[in-house]
């Protein structure tokens, strides 16, 4: 999967995918796949996806537990089965024989329950081809976080041309269109160049001229301020009181000073605060402050 | 999309899902604040208090505790219904609630659920400890064994609860870790360390939100809920058989099943409020988990409460019509018998408190509710201890009649036990997302 090749549309929304996918179809276009954080309302449907028969496999494990609950006690405390071996048990003379079946009813109705759930469990778990350790086939690490994605093989643009196919997603307010695995396009850092990455960042130790350096840096862009003039940081989603600290430290007390931050300086506060790279632009913090600031 | 201006929105703060991810996988990303320390390490204080209060109960034996011939169940049985019955708010929550559509649930299911099975864990240590030589705690199990047809019974309740209450753990857990795998992958998508990369990688099992996998996992969910439903339900009908099946009066009714199971939410709702109160301010959730929960919340526990309400009277009401002296005694002496406080302790919390629910005030002040929450706890826990005690104190023979009070080891290990379900609540709450991800996603646009 990884590998495969696909046209790739973007959203930030799922009601907005939900319509591109309508109209991919009304045009003969069969999906690929969407990839998307949650569950998206009637999206199974509109993609032509066959109702699933594990219902049926459900109903089955529940005759299975419901039979095997009958099995074993009419095996245990009776002797229709002729599986006395040596004395049958008898607890306050209550009968031994199929007279007890209301006793059943409990253990009986117990294993069903069981059975039907664990049963439909590891039916969904193998038709998802899905077990413990495997690793995700992502086309980005954001298709379970904020993202969704609409995924076309490219064998369809025999049935749409591709400015249709790409007009089409972005009518229905694609952010943008990928391509995978086609023509040497860049394709997007895994998970695993990202956590590099990361380690990387917080591997270097800054010495002493260059953290002086940073922070003036700092103190040129944003201006300064000082503790009296403080606002309340940890309003900006992302930061926490213990970041928040992390930036009084290095001279950031207002929302004035967030909106301000350009790339060089955004780049000096993660070097000195060791923070991840790149979550501030993610996280949108500029635009966070202005708001709280207005 | 239409949107009706009448209901109030289900999350407020007009958030994005990048913002859900970011708030609730907050505490899983950064170091654990100074109050998770504070509340982790007194839980795990009193966790140690049941591990040695337990220990001590198997080193001396039974005689540890305060039960006798005549009142041989205490404590331990009342702390064992008390904790199932907590568990089964969690399920209602996540199940019946799912198939009313009730989308109100979303934010709660998860740390609900949790709730469930650490509560169960919480029970299963009374009837195995109370067996005594607890290392044969697997005898009620229907093993092959060596001395001929030598089976469990399944003419006992007890036999059946064990059923009961290990499919319900089961299933419980089946169905949490099912909603956990799309958040379980979040999680590792975001992931910037090795060590949170590989456990959160092996436990998603690969999930990758294809919208395929979604639509199998949603036929999935609504047969997990739609027979959790009757298993729910069961599980304390089966409990309620304990005593119902007996021919101890004030044991011996068929009002039990129903009357068990609406305490059972009762009491279940009762601590998912006193939980969700704390988590939602300790956690900085308000904006996910809003007055309006609350308010829902405190209906079911005002509803709940009157069912229990009603069931109490319905005893005492039979126990005069039916003309039998010793029903008619034993609900007599439990009301001004030697045990009156409790009876009147359980009476004035569950039956009299909840009816300050009818106002809306009452529903919707966050201390006011937690409050009410705690009082619920004891009122609940009074009435297995009222139902228990006072119906086999006084015996048919006066000659057997009897007291009974706890000894220090039955109160250390039921508050040791607060410590086991208030440790595995703080572990969940460090590691594992306390919301529905996936779930609030897709509602934080919808108003209904």
């Amino acid at each position: 999967m990884l590998d495969k090749q696909l046209i790739v549309g973007v959203y930030d929304d799922g009601d907005n995918l939900l319509s591109a996918v309508k109209k991919l179809r009304k045009k003969g276009v069969e999906i690929f796949d969407c990839y998307t954080p949650y569950p998206v309302h009637h999206l199974d449907v509109e993609m032509g996806v066959k109702r699933s028969n594990l219902t049926v496999g459900a109903f089955l494990c529940g005759m299975m537990g419901f039979f095997s609950g009958l099995l074993l006690q009419f095996y245990m405390m009776t002797n229709h089965l002729h599986t006395f071996k040596s004395w049958p048990m008898i607890i306050g003379g209550k009968p031994q024989d199929y007279t007890m079946v209301p006793s059943m009813v409990p253990v009986t109705f117990e294993l069903t329950i069981l059975f039907t759930a664990f049963g439909i469990g590891i039916l969904f778990f193998a038709k998802s081809k899905m077990i413990h350790g495997k690793i995700a086939e992502i086309i980005d690490p954001r298709q379970t976080d904020d993202l969704l994605f609409l995924a076309v093989e490219p064998e369809e643009l025999s049935k749409i041309s591709r400015s249709e196919l790409d007009s089409v997603m972005n009518e229905n307010g694609a952010i943008e269109i990928r391509e995978r695995n086609m023509d040497g396009v860049e394709v997007p850092a895994k998970v695993e160049e990202r956590v590099e990455k990361a380690e990387k960042a917080e591997e270097v130790e800054l010495s002493q001229e260059e953290q002086t350096e940073r922070l003036s840096l700092i103190k040129s862009v944003l201006g300064e301020a000082s503790v009296e003039g403080k606002d309340d940081l940890k309003k900006i989603s992302g930061v926490g009181p213990v970041y928040e600290e992390k930036l009084n430290s290095i001279g950031i007390y207002t929302f004035e000073q967030v909106s301000k931050l350009t790339p060089e300086s955004i780049k000096a506060i993660e070097e000195l605060t060791k923070y991840f790279p790149g979550r501030i632009e993610r996280e949108d913090w500029i635009g966070q402050a202005k708001n709280l600031m207005g | 999309m239409f949107e009706a201006e009448i209901r109030t929105p289900l999350v407020e703060g007009n958030k994005t899902i990048a913002d859900v991810s970011n708030d609730i996988c907050r505490p899983i990303e950064n170091k654990p604040t100074k109050m998770w320390w504070l509340g982790f390490s007194i839980s795990f204080m009193f966790l140690m208090v049941m591990v040695m209060s337990l220990g001590w109960t198997v080193w001396e034996g039974i005689g540890t505790w305060g039960v006798n011939k005549t009142v041989m169940w205490g404590w331990d049985i009342t702390n064992f219904v008390f904790w199932v019955g907590i568990g089964h708010a969690g399920t209602l929550i996540s199940a019946i609630l799912l198939l009313f559509r009730q989308k109100w649930r979303m934010s709660i299911n998860r740390s609900a659920e949790a709730m469930t099975i650490f509560a169960v864990l919480c029970a299963a240590q009374f009837p195995l400890f109370h067996m005594g030589r607890v290392w044969l705690g697997y005898w009620p199990l229907p093993l092959p064994n060596a001395y001929g047809s030598l089976w469990v019974n399944f003419n006992s309740p007890l036999l059946w609860d064990v059923f009961a209450i290990s499919t319900y753990l089961s299933v419980s857990l089946l169905f949490w870790y099912l909603g956990l795998i799309p958040d379980i992958a979040t999680v590792r998508d975001r992931a910037v360390t090795k060590a949170r990369k590989f456990w959160y990688g092996f436990f998603s099992m690969g999930w990758n939100g294809s919208a395929r996998t979604w639509h199998r996992y949603e036929i999935v969910a609504l047969i997990l809920a739609g027979v959790s439903t009757p298993l729910v339900l069961s599980v304390h009908t089966i409990v309620s058989m304990d005593f119902a099946t007996s021919v101890i009066p004030g044991w011996h009714t068929t009002i039990f099943p129903p009357y068990f199971v609406a305490g059972a939410i009762f009491s279940g709702f009762g601590m998912v409020l006193t939980l969700l109160l704390i988590v939602r301010k300790v956690m900085n959730l308000t904006e996910y988990i809003t007055v309006g929960h609350l308010e829902a919340m405190a209906k079911v526990v005002m509803l709940t409460g009157s069912l229990v309400g009603v069931a109490y009277l319905t005893e005492f009401f039979i126990a005069a019509y039916s003309g039998v002296v010793y029903e008619q005694y034993a609900f007599l002496n439990r009301a001004f018998g030697k045990y009156w406080w409790a009876y009147w302790t359980m009476m004035s919390c569950n039956l009299i408190a909840p009816q300050v629910f009818w106002f809306k005030w009452a529903r919707t002040t966050p201390w006011f509710l937690f409050v009410m929450s705690i009082i619920v706890n004891i009122g609940m826990w009074f009435e297995r201890f009222v139902i228990i005690v006072t119906s086999l104190h006084r015996d048919y023979l006066t000659s057997s009649w009897a007291m009974y009070s706890a000894t220090f080891t039955e109160v250390a290990i039921f508050l040791g036990t607060m410590g086991l379900f208030f440790t595995c609540f703080f572990l969940f709450s460090k590691f594992l997302p306390v919301v529905n991800m996936a779930e609030v996603k897709s509602i934080i646009k919808s108003r209904e």
